[in-house]
């Protein structure tokens, strides 16, 4: 009996042991993950892979390092129109224009490039039967349109813009990369170098020419938080101003005010375009549609540039409201804050200009009460969760007018100008009255007033070589447009090991 | 039925056969030398036959001996045998002597044990009973201080948080340095699934069931380890039950743990003044300045000098800190007879950090039980049942504003802790406002916001053997580690988190299912008395697999919900799965002549699921040998030498502590957009990426002289790890930031020294001392394409320690100004120094002497222990310093002493730069930048441990019907001595934010009967 249960004993030892050999040591280790799929072929093989990668493209937008903050908060505290309040110690030193403190959407727009250019190499080898041609050619403007859109931002931001260079110090534009890598042997044998700026923009241009052809008109097959045709126009209008190619400014903001012009807002309509989650006016705006995608109390727009979460509620400090106005930018914006005997604002006062309405007394919570802006209020239903336009029509009318007025065209030019002024609650300039460089300065104040705190100032300063004359502060002072810090530094993992990779001069 | 009563009748007959052999009985009782119990269980022979007998419940015997007697031997494992000489006695009585040396002389060294004199390997061996009734939560605590080539630090004072144990120091660059942890052949899976708080798998085993520790330190005897051997193999043995009376034992101890230190801050007057002067050297007019102090403290502009010195101070570290509380309740019971032996113990232990809600509260189930079915054939299941609770601090580390650890040295201390009516003041939504950076109240954030975590945890083991041959046994097992971590955390709306989502509840669930089975085959035996031979063939298998789910949602209908269900968003559903596989075969070979010269060999041949398709199979051998000299006919004459051997090893291990799946090119989820998921490449594949290898050369020499009083052991070793498993950075452009590869080497070599002698041995008097001290040197030799200095981290380089800290060199203060100043890459001062040529190699943050030292002394049943642990050599930069180094940077406190020595007037000399609005000087760099005056020296020797106990004595036990009975009382971290200004010169990375160690005060009662 005992021999038999020992026997019955044996037979398990020995056939649990022999389970394992049956099945080879190598199928033993397999282990797959349970998230990820292989890459090889993931994108052709099935369309809403394919798309889902499309959507991989985006999401880097809403990086704090691009639109989620930086792209948005750095060009106004590294030029005359943000003042750091130091409630949280962020962007003190970007607001003193400090060595180092700079951009950093490098490696993430790279990222977002390389996931593009598998998106462009898989679209032609696409083994999914149910692709239609039609799809194929849409997802190709809308992938050039992104593409287009973060060369644009690298190439705007680390290397000088064209008609305003200082030669002793360019060293070219950004690394051209169209192909992606796909092996540990390739990425390590890859040594990049910097293209001429000018063959940056001729990519640029490239990718948005077929993308306004390949791209569906915005409405009709998609919503502003995705590429459409008049997105690309009007990004084409705004890298065409860069480049200070008139004529393709004033076609492309002529062909986005033909078909978006009705969406210019009103002094009736301004405000509450400010308080829904999608404003009217936006070509393209980065959507953050959902509360996980949240980028909350520390780096969203609205903690940094408010303490508040209703406008009017100054109780609460919610917000860090770190990036406040300047006072030359709140005179420019017809705001004035009212003080009480101890010197503490308490409100403000506005001239006709609607735009003022937006920047008002913050909360109380916080050391000492500033006028803040709330142009991100939380507009998607939650605290901190706001889209961030990009490209709005408003910008259309003072490119063209830019355009124009360069071309000495003035009449065309104020005509511009007016339209925008009149629906923002100012009286329209009679041009018996103004020069052609009264107009110019008059565009130049009008971008600043109309994009305040949406990531312009400092770009409009630098394309045109304006020095940045930091406002009355101590211990900041005029920043020269010669000097280094207009430049940020290329991230010292490209430059190391790769002496053919230019270093920004001083870095 | 038929059968069975043929049975008995052939056992009858041969019992009646064998009477009609022999001629006489005698009999007599087996007793405890120590105790003077009877001891069952016990074998008594007649030798030089098969007679034997065993003795009963009592220790009683009876046994059948020729007429002209012969010799009994008294044999019992554990105790030293006895033989005694029958003579014309007919009652033998015998008192059997537990043997000491038995006990101690046997090693666990992996998958068996091997006799320590035979031993060619180098191995620390820590007794459970060293680190007995200490308040420590994890096991890895215990060995601090305690083993040579050891170094344990902890991350914070968390109960059951994370601890960082390095074994012979660090030999990655960026795989994983945790050691391999193994529970009576279970191999732990021990990383952190804990969300809201810190979980450290080790915690689920209460220290006091293990019986003894055995670290692995040389490569040769972690060979048969193989793959995961290369940071070193800790090997914990629990108690197991003795054949003989049941014993139980029960204990209990409870206690105190408080704050090691507080900061000694400035009040509101000093902080006032504090601010004008650093508005004022920011460039304001002294009337400006003083507008700008006052709103700061939330004053009218024009607000009166007397309204500044009405300003109230409140002490918001006294505040956050308190005393907690430290229980324990265990009750065991072991015993057994020669079939089967069992050892059950439960425990309940709770502590309290110093800092709410920061707490552990584990119970405990073990279960070992050894079962003899046949001579052939057994079974043994381990099996250990944990639950833990843990209270959650707001935040682990980190400077969240609402960290109570953080923020209480911080805050600015005019704001009160409640109002007047009672209610906590500045909360959100209310008026006055809470002022400063800091502008929340901590109390009430730790009042109201909660955070648990439970984790449920089996390690279990069933195993049967079988003795195939006397010489050659087989044994199969299977094992579970499973733990289960569930956690709650709800951001109240009263509190700022909460306040504009009106309440946040998140959910966290994670389990990890790690399977075992090892089949093992072992051989030993011994030919012509002189050749020992052993020997083991093992396969072995390993699935470890990671599941989890999260979700959140917030806005609730009030505070007074906090169930997921009540909220009306949710926010976010989370969920992953991951795992990697294992196996392996592996044989080992011993060979030891006449117990002089002993050599074994290892081979393990390992696979993981980890590595590229091309390369997932590795060799790991290993060879040791040692020679005892003192077993030479030569040494006969020293007789004051009783042990001296010399041993050396060379093995080679390898490392896998990376992501499962670095080597595979997938596409993985890549961000939401427009209410879409999209997906991107994870990284750039590797089809060869294969094992990080470490190669060592051990060698040793063990030694015990006059009588053993003197014993240690004196070793070094050599190292060197290559084909690292390095994250080579690549050129961002690429669109990828790195690639795992195989490239870099790291060599390290290291001295031990170890030193155990009884001092004083007089009249029942003794006092013993252990010490140990580790040198360890380290050095990067090799980096990627022959770089020497490493791009993205110039900390890493060819040449250096892997702890380097690259960074610049404090100058002081200039005095005419009282700007801070830094050495430049000449050695000229400047304001601002350049991150491209200006910083230098300032010291390492990895310590380079470590150690310890225990004495114990015992007279009469009074016993006092004490440890003292030391680190040297090691600097690091203290977060939580770093803020009170600020001094006027922002609205945040600062430390009395920096303030008072502050820059004010020229041509005075300090250290301390005059305060300044912002930190940094028009042109110059922040004086809180990384340099000499942030990373500090943590050296320190600290009383780690001290207990002072009484056993009671005999005739006191024996009245109260008790075997045994100890009180104790015992302390940790009394006494430090440093020159850090932090909380704590231990911990290991930033320390900003952390709740800090404490010292404790425990008193203990232990009983037996």
């Amino acid at each position: 009996m005992k021999n038999r249960f020992l026997y019955k004993l044996g037979v398990i030892a020995l056939a649990s042991s022999m389970s394992f050999s049956f099945v080879s040591c190598e199928d033993l280790i397999d282990q797959d993950p349970a998230q990820s799929i292989d890459a090889e072929g993931a994108l052709t093989a099935s369309k809403d892979n394919l798309k889902a990668a499309i959507v991989g493209i985006y999401s880097p937008l809403k990086s704090t390092t691009n639109y989620g903050n930086r792209l948005i908060t750095l060009p106004e505290a590294l030029s005359d129109n943000g003042r750091a309040t130091n409630h949280s110690g962020r962007l003190v030193t970007e607001a003193r224009n400090a060595r180092g403190s700079h951009f950093t959407h490098y490696a993430n727009s790279y990222s977002a490039i390389n996931r593009a250019n598998l998106v462009l190499e898989a679209i032609p080898n696409m083994a999914d039967p149910t692709v239609t041609e039609a799809e194929k050619t849409a997802w190709t403007g809308e992938v050039k349109f992104l593409r287009a859109l973060y060369y644009f931002d690298l190439v705007r931001a680390y290397a000088y813009i064209p008609g305003a260079i200082v030669e002793a110090k360019n060293r070219g534009g950004v690394p051209i990369i169209t192909t992606a890598i796909r092996t540990a042997e390739g990425g390590i044998a890859y040594k990049p170098t910097r293209a001429s700026i000018d063959q940056v923009y001729d990519l640029i241009y490239a990718d948005l020419t077929d993308a306004v052809d390949k791209l569906g008109s915005l409405g009709a097959t998609s919503r502003p938080n995705v590429a459409s045709k008049q997105a690309a126009q009007a990004l084409f209008s705004r890298v065409a101003l860069y480049r200070k190619d008139w004529n393709k400014v004033i076609d492309m903001s002529s062909a986005v005010i033909t078909a978006r012009g009705g969406t210019l807002l009103n002094t009736s309509n301004y405000l509450n375009g400010w308080s829904t989650a999608v404003n009217p006016e936006s070509l393209f705006e980065v959507e953050f549609r959902n509360t996980n995608e949240n980028i909350g109390v520390n780096e969203s727009l609205q903690a940094t540039f408010t303490t508040m979460t209703i406008r009017g509620t100054r109780v609460s400090a919610v917000g860090f409201g770190d990036l406040v106005p300047t006072d030359p930018l709140l005179a420019a914006l017809g705001v004035t804050p009212v003080r009480n005997a101890a010197g503490t604002i308490t409100g403000a006062t506005y001239s006709s200009d609607i735009r003022g309405r937006l920047f008002e007394a913050g909360g109380t919570g916080r050391s000492t009460v500033n006028i803040e802006t709330t142009k991100f209020i939380g507009k998607n239903g939650t605290v901190n969760l706001d889209n961030v336009p990009v490209l709005r029509i408003a910008e259309m009318y003072l490119n063209r007018a830019e355009a124009y007025a360069e071309l000495n065209n003035n009449s065309l030019a104020l005509q511009d100008v007016n339209t925008l002024r009149v629906s923002r609650g100012l009286p329209a300039i009679d041009i018996a009255v103004v020069t052609g460089q009264d107009i110019k300065n008059e565009i130049m104040l009008q971008r600043r007033i109309e994009f305040a705190f949406e990531g312009h100032r400092f770009f409009d300063l630098k394309r045109k070589g304006l020095n940045i004359v930091k406002p009355a502060q101590p211990g900041v002072p005029t920043i020269l447009f010669e000097d280094d810090v207009i430049l940020p530094a290329i991230p010292i993992s490209e430059t190391d090991g790769n002496p053919d990779f230019k270093q920004n001069f001083g870095y | 039925m038929k059968k069975a009563l043929l049975f008995s009748f052939v056992f009858v007959l041969a019992l009646v056969g064998q009477a009609w052999a022999q001629n006489r009985t005698v009999t007599g009782r087996v007793t405890d030398a120590q105790s003077g119990e009877g001891m069952p269980g016990v074998t008594v022979q007649l030798k030089g036959t098969s007679t034997a007998s065993p003795t009963d419940v009592n220790g009683s015997y009876s046994i059948n001996v020729p007429s002209a007697g012969g010799t009994l031997v008294f044999s019992f494992i554990g105790y030293t045998n006895q033989e005694v000489a029958v003579g014309s006695q007919s009652t033998v009585n015998v008192r059997l002597a537990a043997d000491n040396r038995q006990i101690s002389e046997i090693v666990v060294t992996g998958y068996g044990v091997q006799e320590k004199r035979e031993v060619a390997g180098s191995i620390a061996q820590v007794s459970g009973a060293s680190f007995e009734n200490q308040p420590i939560a994890s096991l890895d605590k215990a060995l601090q201080g305690r083993a040579a080539g050891v170094v344990v630090q902890s991350a914070n004072g968390l109960p059951g948080g994370a601890i960082n144990v390095q074994i012979r120091g660090v030999g990655s660059i960026n795989a994983s340095t945790t050691p391999l942890y193994i529970v009576d052949g279970v191999q732990l899976n021990v990383s952190d699934r804990a969300s809201f708080t810190q979980s450290n798998p080790l915690a689920s085993i209460n220290t006091n069931d293990i019986e003894s520790i055995e670290v692995i330190k040389d490569a040769a005897t972690a060979a048969v380890y193989g793959s995961q051997a290369a940071n070193g193999v800790v090997i914990i043995t629990t108690k197991r039950g003795k054949a003989g009376r049941t014993k139980f034992t029960a204990n209990v101890y409870g206690g105190v743990s408080e704050p090691l230190k507080y900061f000694d801050v400035l009040n509101t007057q000093q902080l006032y003044t504090q601010k004008i002067e650093a508005y004022s050297n920011y460039g304001y007019s002294l009337a400006n300045a003083r507008i700008l102090a006052r709103r700061d403290f939330g004053l009218a502009d024009a607000a009166p000098d007397t309204e500044i010195s009405a300003l109230p101070t409140y002490d918001w570290q006294r505040e956050v800190f308190r005393t907690g509380k430290v229980r324990n309740y265990e009750l065991s019971a072991s015993g057994g007879n020669e079939k089967t032996l069992f050892y059950i113990s439960g425990g309940y232990n709770k502590q309290e950090a110093i800092a709410t809600k920061a707490d552990f509260e584990r119970a405990t189930l073990r279960m070992n039980v050894n079962h003899n079915a046949t001579d052939k054939l057994s079974f043994e299941t381990n099996l250990n049942l944990s639950t833990i609770l843990q209270n959650a601090p707001f935040t682990v580390s980190g400077t969240s504003i609402g960290g109570g650890p953080f923020a209480a040295s911080l805050i600015l201390p005019s704001n009160p802790f409640r109002k007047e009516d009672g209610t906590y003041y500045g909360l959100p939504g209310t008026t006055p406002s809470f002022r400063g950076v800091l502008n929340q109240n901590v109390l009430a954030v730790n009042e109201f916001n909660e955070a648990t975590q439970r984790t449920n945890a089996v390690i279990g083991t069933f195993a049967f053997a079988y003795k195939i041959l006397p010489s050659l046994n087989f044994r199969s097992s299977y094992s579970l580690d499973y733990n289960l971590t569930q956690g709650f955390s709800y951001r109240d709306p009263r509190t700022q988190d909460g306040f504009a989502r009106r309440g946040l509840a998140q959910q966290q669930s994670d389990w990890n299912t790690n399977f075992q089975t090892v089949q093992l085959l072992t051989y030993g035996a011994r030919f012509a008395e002189v050749h020992k031979v052993d020997a083991q063939l093992g396969f072995e298998y390993r699935s470890d697999q990671n599941e989890g789910f999260s979700a959140s949602a917030d806005n609730f209908p009030s505070f007074e919900f906090q169930n997921i269900n009540s909220a009306a968003n949710p926010v976010s559903t989370g969920g992953f799965q991951t795992g990697y596989k294992r196996t392996a075969v592996f044989g080992t070979l011993g060979y030891v002549f006449n117990g002089k010269y002993s050599v074994k060999g290892t081979l393990r041949y390992d696979g993981s699921s980890r590595f590229g398709a091309n390369n997932r199979f590795g060799l790991f051998p290993g060879i040791a040998a040692a020679w005892n000299i003192s077993e030479e006919s030569f040494m006969e004459s020293f007789d004051w030498v009783n042990n001296l051997k010399l041993r050396a090893s060379w093995g080679r291990n390898g490392r896998d502590g990376i992501g499962n799946f670095d080597a595979r090119y997938l596409y993985s989820g890549a961000g939401v957009y427009g209410g879409a998921s999209g997906i991107g490449p994870s990284g750039l594949p590797n089809p060869d990426l294969k094992w990080e290898v470490r190669e060592m050369i051990d060698l040793g020499i063990d030694f015990a002289f006059l009588s053993n009083r003197v014993s240690g052991t004196i070793g070094g070793f050599f190292e060197t790890n290559d084909d690292l498993l390095f994250s080579q950075p690549l050129p961002t452009t690429s669109g990828y930031s790195s690639v795992r590869v195989n490239v870099g080497a790291l060599e390290q070599r290291g001295l031990e020294f170890e030193l155990n002698t009884v001092n004083l041995d007089l009249n029942g008097f003794q006092w013993k001392t252990n010490f140990n001290y580790t040198f360890i040197h380290n050095e990067v030799t090799k980096l990627y394409g022959g770089q020497q200095v490493l791009p993205s981290d110039p900390s890493l380089r060819v040449g250096e320690d892997i702890g380097t800290i690259w960074s610049y060199s404090y100058a002081g203060v200039n005095p005419a100004t009282g700007r801070p100043m830094w050495h430049d890459a000449n050695g000229n001062i400047t304001y601002q120094p350049a991150a491209s040529t200006d910083r230098r190699i300032i010291g390492s943050t990895r310590p380079k002497h470590t150690g310890g030292l225990t004495n114990t002394v015992s007279y009469k049943g009074f016993d006092l222990d004490f440890l003292f642990q030391y680190q040297y050599g090691r600097r690091q930069s203290d977060g939580q310093v770093n803020f009170l180094l600020e001094n006027g940077t922002r609205n945040l406190n600062a430390f009395t002493d920096i303030f008072n020595r502050r820059w004010t007037t020229p041509g005075q000399i300090t250290d301390v730069p005059r305060p300044y609005y912002t930190g940094a000087e028009d042109q110059g760099s922040n004086h809180i930048l990384g340099s000499t005056r942030t990373f500090r020296k943590t050296d320190y020797i600290r009383l780690k441990t001290v207990q002072f106990g009484y056993n009671f004595t005999e005739g006191l036990l024996s009245k109260v019907h008790l075997k045994s009975g100890r009180v104790y009382v015992q302390g940790t971290n009394l006494f430090t001595y440093d020159d850090h200004l932090g909380y704590d010169p231990e911990y290991f990375g930033e320390a900003t934010g952390i709740v800090p160690q404490s010292k404790n005060v425990t008193v203990g009662l232990q009983i037996g009967f």
